[in-house]
């Protein structure tokens, strides 16, 4: 059962392209959804040059708008720069210091991969994987010593999955979230190419879900990258 | 729901070693097991103590049959197929593939456990048994092929790989963990039941105890003595969320 879900985005909209559909599936159940967006993406993330529009405080108040249309719980701005984003141990702690306080059933971020398109995706999996298991650790920082697992995190589909070596090992089907999620891609305006990249993928993964997978009626899913074995579980699972 | 597992097993001792602590488990919660025998693997199991003669061929065969059987109505295996086939090199010609294909069909399982996708260098017949499989579930699920007019499956039946006895040696991932703590002993029955080579018995002994160590860092449970590990064929679809 999943009540709580960390996600850790490198770029504020990264998150609501990648797992937007997914997001909004598990807040319809109840499920408290926390965002750490670790930069403002104001250098790569911003559709035109900087504005009025696309001020930091616009910006946000644009990822805002987005999330509360996804029943996003809370939305952190820990307001790295980007390009490249660089963060050092004492940053690495207080993210881990965060996921332990919250205590996330899983943790959703980039996947752990190479990124050919944008390197500070791949750095914000590797930080959320140090962090991560800082977070699982009984270090004596930390209120929180309950943890005696990893957290299981899962990987947002790449934007090029072919040249990231990238393997889903999840897919889930958004069908009924879907008008949301595009709907929420629109409250970040000047991403036309990205919103029909996204719409396309989902249809795209939707043919592997309804027919490989056995999901009937699948029309639109998004896809994950798993980081560790199936255990919990129990039994068989497909 | 009950479901029904199909195991395909290259050899004889195969899905013992591979998943027997799993079949007990699912048999013991009353889901139904179909094992599918391809050959015996008498040739590649038994090398210091292999038949000096033909007729001695056949009577070892025949002997460790009935012991397989025993092994999995220990297990608790609902019903067994043995194909009698010839092994090292194990060939499925077309004819084989789509008989496979149309037992695919028939028995329509919800899943099917066999030797792990990535080749087996030191048992080529695994990785036979394998590609056969391969290709096999896309013939169940593909509408244009008859397979005996049995109604075309519905889709490309989920499957998980056997942990290989040389696994440093082969790319096996494992993806899948199933605690076998309270099978182990049906397991170990069965093994001692079938009774062809102590090696690989003993080795399947310590990898449950070395899986049930990792499952136990993965999953932060205190009690789990053995495990089994698998690897996983294609990713999670109808579950419809993130399981681990």
């Amino acid at each position: 059962m999943v009540n709580k879900i960390v996600v850790v985005t490198a770029h504020p909209g990264d998150f609501i392209w990648s797992s937007g559909g997914t997001l909004y599936k598990y807040s319809q159940s109840g499920c408290e959804i926390h965002v750490i967006a670790l930069t403002d993406g104001l250098r790569c993330e911003s559709p035109i040059m900087i504005t009025d529009d696309c001020s930091l405080e616009g910006k946000r108040r644009q990822i805002e708008s987005a999330s509360s249309l996804l029943n996003i719980t809370s939305v952190t701005f820990l307001g790295y720069d980007d390009m490249p984003l660089e963060i050092d141990n004492s940053g690495i702690i207080k993210i881990a210091s965060i996921m332990n306080e919250m205590n996330p059933d899983i943790i959703l971020t980039h996947a752990y991969c190479r990124d050919n398109t944008n390197p500070d995706h791949e750095a914000a999996a590797e930080i959320v994987n140090k962090a991560a298991e800082i977070a699982s650790s009984n270090h004596k920082i930390f209120k929180n010593t309950m943890r005696s697992r990893p957290i299981p995190i899962f990987g947002f589909e790449p934007d090029n999955p072919e040249n990231s070596r990238w393997i889903p090992g999840t897919f889930i089907d958004i069908t009924p979230c879907m008008d949301m999620k595009m709907e929420a891609i629109t409250r970040l305006p000047g991403f036309a190419d990205r919103s029909a990249r996204t719409y396309e993928q989902a249809v795209n993964r939707a043919i592997y879900c309804s027919g490989r997978g056995g999901v009937n009626g699948c029309k639109y899913a998004e896809a994950f990258s798993g980081s560790t074995p199936i255990c919990d579980h129990g039994y068989f699972v497909w | 729901m009950r479901q029904k597992m199909l195991v395909v097993s290259a050899h004889y001792g195969d899905f013992i070693w591979g998943c027997g602590g799993s079949i007990a488990k699912y048999a013991g919660e009353n889901h139904e097991v179909n094992v599918i025998v391809l050959s015996s693997g008498i040739g590649s199991e038994i090398k210091t103590t292999g038949p000096q003669s033909a007729h001695g061929e056949k009577a070892l065969k025949e002997k460790s049959w009935r012991r397989c059987e025993k092994a999995a109505q220990i297990l608790g295996v609902s019903n067994m197929e043995y194909w009698d086939m010839e092994e090292t090199p194990l060939r499925m010609d077309s004819e084989k593939l789509e008989l496979l294909a149309t037992r695919i069909r028939q028995l329509r399982p919800d899943f099917i456990l066999t030797h792990d996708k990535e080749q087996d260098r030191l048992n080529q017949d695994h990785t036979s048994t394998a590609n056969a499989l391969r290709t096999s579930y896309t013939i169940a699920s593909g509408a244009g092929a008859y397979c005996m007019g049995h109604p075309v499956a519905p889709r490309q039946t989920p499957m998980f790989g056997f942990e290989p006895l040389l696994h440093d040696y082969t790319r096996f991932t494992p993806n899948l963990y199933i605690d076998i703590s309270a099978f182990i002993s049906k397991k170990e029955l069965a093994m001692e039941a079938f009774d062809f080579n102590q090696l690989i018995t003993a080795a399947y002994t310590t990898k449950a105890i070395e899986r049930a160590l990792e499952y136990k860092y993965w999953t932060g449970a205190e009690e789990c003595d053995y495990a089994e590990a698998f690897s996983m064929w294609g990713a999670v679809c109808m579950h419809g969320g993130f399981v681990w």
